[in-house]
């Protein structure tokens, strides 16, 4: 894709004027938005009861408890902020790969698209950080509706290539990043599996609330070769020859296995994963994904 | 390892079907990318050895596979030696088919060894194929070849023929064959005892073996002859058909002796009893009493050796014969026509006139002609006689011996006559003179001799001699010519006198005049018969029918060559010319030889080397293969 409008279409846009992406844990921000805050104070939303205590504002005192208890109890309120959301996007040289219309950076560029309209739209600040093997391009989260063609700039500019070190960049961004936030990872996820995890609890330790976005090509779970080839490896640019019905099935159940275990690892870890395939329109998934985080929410 | 099909081999080559595909394959390798290859160069490390382990032998026996069954196909088989071996040189291989190979399963036998021996050929050597019989037709294949499968095929259809054993004419061919390629010799026979010629030599370079394929103590029994009693007929006499039996064995046998007479109507049938290694008679009761042409069989209740139980018999019993009688004053015809007989009973229609006037006798008319006194011949006169003889009339000469005047005939001299002080006996005769042999000696040497002539006999064959070592009979010119050396008197001889001079004269003339009344031969022999006309005669005999023409030769003849079918041999525009063909009667002692000549080494069938086909083993490797080929592509 050419520009950087490309990644973000009109009917993506109609559909994600009605949805809001909140977050499910608590974080910071600094302007009022839709997130709960770790802050208690003034606000309209009412949380909770506590015993009054000399000095506290009689106008917070809930009289109608003291009728019924002739005891003094203050009314909290939660208070709504804004949230930073970072959407961290692979572009190492194996996100380039597709096997039908679409790479896995292609979509990638469409879910960072779209995830960055529907942030900026309820006003929350969206930042982007593009990666391989280290951080390419740093954005930082903005909230200006401006801030959006930025980002939609640096998505047109995106050139997938070499290699990967996804937990090393994610070490880098988790003690960069200071407060909480929303940390939107978009990647294949090729490397050490478990480095990878303890990257993304990196975060969790950090207090971020995480969605972990795996893109897959369905040809990388399928496998889908039926005589021997040459396969050349678009990161390091290394060739194997192959038999698929020698090592097909070995290849595909360890790649299941290894699937599982780091989504089972996500979950364990409050880490919102999400499987997407290239074959299915973005949209699609990007919807299905809103709306289940919306009823659980 | 050697292969019955060679000329497959080439498609051997199609094995390499398999690692040309692999090499190709590899050539025009597809290439692909692929976001990372950490997982499957992990996964493929792990099977890596396992994998390509794996590739190379699923190659190996694909190939094998192939290749397996692709030697199949040409049949491969392997000679091991044999405790005697064959040396390693070109063979040739003398089969004996005479009749006695027909005994049980000898014949199989003998194509078995014949076929080890074709297999076990190897290393390029060739081989040959002689048969004992039918030396003239052979067969057989006399030209040395590798070319196995003809061979085998030969082997296979070599029939059992009717012909007697003699392994001397082929094995001196064989011989000659091994002299001119260095080959050996391997002779396949029963080893019958009349088979092998005594006075046979073997150059010592040459390796004769015999393989035996023989039956110890085979028994068998066959019908030797077949005759009509009595020797001789006349119109009036009813004879009988009297056969002869002989037992080989060393059991007393007992069997069913049948009668056939025309076209196998069974007119008698008996139950005969033949001692062992002994000889039987048997008289059918059957009587045969007109004249004219009985042909048929005598059938004995088969053995294991069917060939010889059936005697083929043709019998001419003769209407009355024309003969002339030449006589002299001094020797008078009186007895000779005693003897004879004159009246319409005589077997002989006799016309008497002197011996004076023999040249203006019409001898055409005349079958056969006597002289009372051959002595009294002129040249011109035994000129005559010579022409007669070519025109088929034969003559029964009486020699006195008073004529001064030597008299020759060819060889034969008549040089006198001996008078003889006392007199003089027959001391020895050839009984297979036809008209000899079936007289009791007793008959013919009690017959005194007080005269006789002396005759030189040359290159004629003497039938008998008087105890002073004259001649007494002589044949000459194929026995057409018979001179005896005394005259019908009494004054010469008291044969006149004696019953046994009757039968002696009617047999002589009817041997002259009609050859034997009973005509059989040998399967295999050439039958020669005197024609009438120089045009073509049809013989139907038991394979069929052929058209024969006489040799050109001063008299006509015909040569029948065909003679290997035993049965009847039959003219149908002159039945008088037909005849019988039987197995030899000797050929039935199936006596094993003891002492083989020098330079034959008898080698047991079981010792030959035997030839395994090894198809079904290759086979099996193929099955063997693919299976495995299958189990490495199930891991």
């Amino acid at each position: 894709m050419a520009k950087g409008a490309d990644y973000l279409k009109p009917e993506v846009v109609a559909r994600l004027k009605g949805i809001d992406l909140r977050a499910r844990l608590v974080v910071e921000g600094f302007l009022a938005g839709l997130h709960r805050s770790p802050y208690k104070g003034f606000s309209v939303e009412f949380c909770e009861h506590r015993q009054y205590m000399p000095g506290d504002e009689l106008k917070r005192v809930d009289w109608k408890v003291y009728g019924r208890t002739d005891r003094f109890y203050i009314r909290e309120y939660e208070e709504e902020t804004n949230l930073r959301a970072y959407l961290i996007v692979d572009i190492s040289g194996s996100m380039a790969y597709r096997s039908g219309t679409i790479s896995k950076l292609d979509y990638a560029g469409c879910l960072a698209a779209s995830l960055a309209y529907l942030l900026l739209h309820q006003k929350d600040s969206a930042g982007m950080i593009l990666f391989s093997d280290r951080i390419q391009t740093y954005v930082p989260p903005r909230s200006t509706p401006r801030h959006l063609h930025v980002l939609l700039r640096e998505l047109a500019r995106l050139k997938p290539g070499g290699d990967t070190d996804i937990a090393k960049t994610l070490h880098q961004l988790a003690e960069r990043i200071r407060r909480r936030g929303l940390v939107i990872v978009l990647s294949d996820f090729w490397d050490d599996h478990d480095a990878v995890l303890t990257a993304l609890r990196h975060f969790r330790h950090r207090r971020h609330e995480v969605l972990a976005f795996h893109i897959l090509d369905r040809n990388e779970l399928d496998f889908d070769f039926h005589s021997p080839v040459q396969l050349c490896d678009m990161e390091t640019g290394e060739k194997v020859t192959v038999d698929p019905r020698l090592i097909g099935a070995e290849y595909r159940r360890r790649f299941k296995e290894t699937l599982g275990r780091l989504e089972r690892g996500c979950r364990e870890s409050l880490i919102d994963y999400h499987q997407v395939f290239t074959s299915t329109p973005f949209e699609q998934a990007l919807f299905a994904y809103l709306c289940r985080r919306a009823k659980l929410h | 390892m050697r292969f019955l099909l060679p000329r497959l081999l080439p498609l051997v080559s199609l094995a390499a079907i398999p690692v040309i595909i692999h090499i190709l394959s590899r050539l025009r390798l597809r290439r692909a990318q692929f976001p990372t290859l950490r997982l499957l160069q992990t996964v493929r490390r792990e099977r890596f050895s396992w994998l390509r382990l794996r590739d190379l032998l699923l190659l190996l026996f694909r190939t094998a596979t192939l290749c397996a069954l692709l030697l199949a196909l040409a049949r491969p088989y392997c000679s091991p030696r044999g405790q005697h071996s064959l040396p390693a040189r070109d063979l040739i291989i003398l089969i004996d088919n005479s009749h006695s190979m027909a005994w049980g399963s000898t014949m199989e036998r003998c194509r078995q060894a014949a076929r080890r021996l074709i297999q076990g050929l190897g290393g390029g050597r060739r081989a040959a194929l002689l048969v004992s019989a039918d030396a003239g037709r052979s067969a057989g294949h006399e030209e040395l070849t590798r070319n196995r499968q003809l061979l085998e095929r030969l082997v296979d259809s070599l029939p059992v023929t009717a012909s007697g054993t003699s392994l001397g004419p082929a094995l001196q061919r064989a011989l000659a064959l091994a002299r001119e390629s260095q080959a050996a010799v391997a002779i396949i026979s029963d080893c019958q005892e009349r088979a092998f010629p005594q006075d046979l030599r073997i150059a010592g370079d040459i390796p004769v073996f015999l393989i035996d394929v023989g039956s110890e103590n085979a028994p068998n029994a066959t019908v030797s002859s077949v005759r009509i009693e009595p020797g001789f007929v006349t119109p009036s006499t009813p004879v009988r058909i009297r056969a002869t039996f002989m037992n080989y064995s060393h059991q007393p046998t007992v069997r069913t002796a049948a009668l056939l007479l025309g076209d196998s109507t069974e007119s008698d049938r008996q139950t005969v009893t033949i001692p062992p290694h002994s000889r039987t008679d048997l008289t059918f009761g059957t009587l045969l009493t007109k004249p004219g042409q009985y042909a048929g069989a005598v059938a004995l209740s088969a053995d294991s050796l069917c060939l010889d139980d059936t005697f083929h018999f043709l019998f001419n019993l003769p209407e009355r014969v024309p003969v002339l009688v030449l006589a002299t004053e001094e020797t008078p015809a009186d007895y000779i026509l005693n003897a004879l007989g004159t009246d319409s009973l005589s077997l002989f229609d006799l016309t008497t006139v002197p011996l004076s006037q023999l040249s203006r006798q019409d001898l055409s008319r005349y079958r056969s002609l006597i002289a009372t006194d051959a002595s009294a011949l002129s040249a011109r006169d035994w000129d005559r006689l010579e022409f007669a003889r070519r025109i088929g009339v034969a003559s029964l000469l009486f020699c006195s011996g008073s004529n001064q005047q030597p008299g020759r005939l060819g060889t034969i001299t008549l040089a006198g006559s001996r008078q003889l002080s006392g007199f003089v006996t027959i001391a020895s005769f050839d009984s297979t003179t036809p008209f000899i042999g079936w007289l009791a000696r007793s008959d013919l040497t009690a017959a005194r001799f007080f005269r006789h002539a002396i005759i030189s006999p040359g290159s004629a064959s003497v039938l008998c001699r008087f105890s002073d070592n004259d001649p007494a009979m002589v044949a000459a010119a194929d026995g057409q010519i018979l001179i005896w050396a005394f005259a019908p008197l009494p004054q010469h001889t008291d044969l006149v006198y004696k019953a046994a001079f009757v039968p002696l004269l009617h047999s002589t003339l009817v041997t002259l005049t009609l050859g034997s009344t009973q005509t059989h031969y040998s399967a295999g022999d050439t039958v020669y018969i005197p024609a009438k006309s120089f045009g073509p005669q049809t013989l139907t005999t038991p394979s069929g029918s052929s058209t024969l023409t006489p040799e050109p030769a001063e008299l006509p003849r015909l040569a029948v060559y065909e003679t290997r079918v035993p049965g009847i041999y039959r003219f149908p525009a002159a039945p008088e010319l037909s005849f019988a063909v039987n197995t030899d009667p000797a050929e039935a002692d199936l006596t094993r030889v003891q002492q083989l000549p020098a330079g034959i080494t008898r080698l047991s069938e079981e010792l030959l080397p035997v030839a395994r086909e090894l198809s079904t083993l290759f086979l099996w490797l193929a099955l063997a293969a693919c299976a495995v080929e299958l189990l490495l592509l199930a891991l």
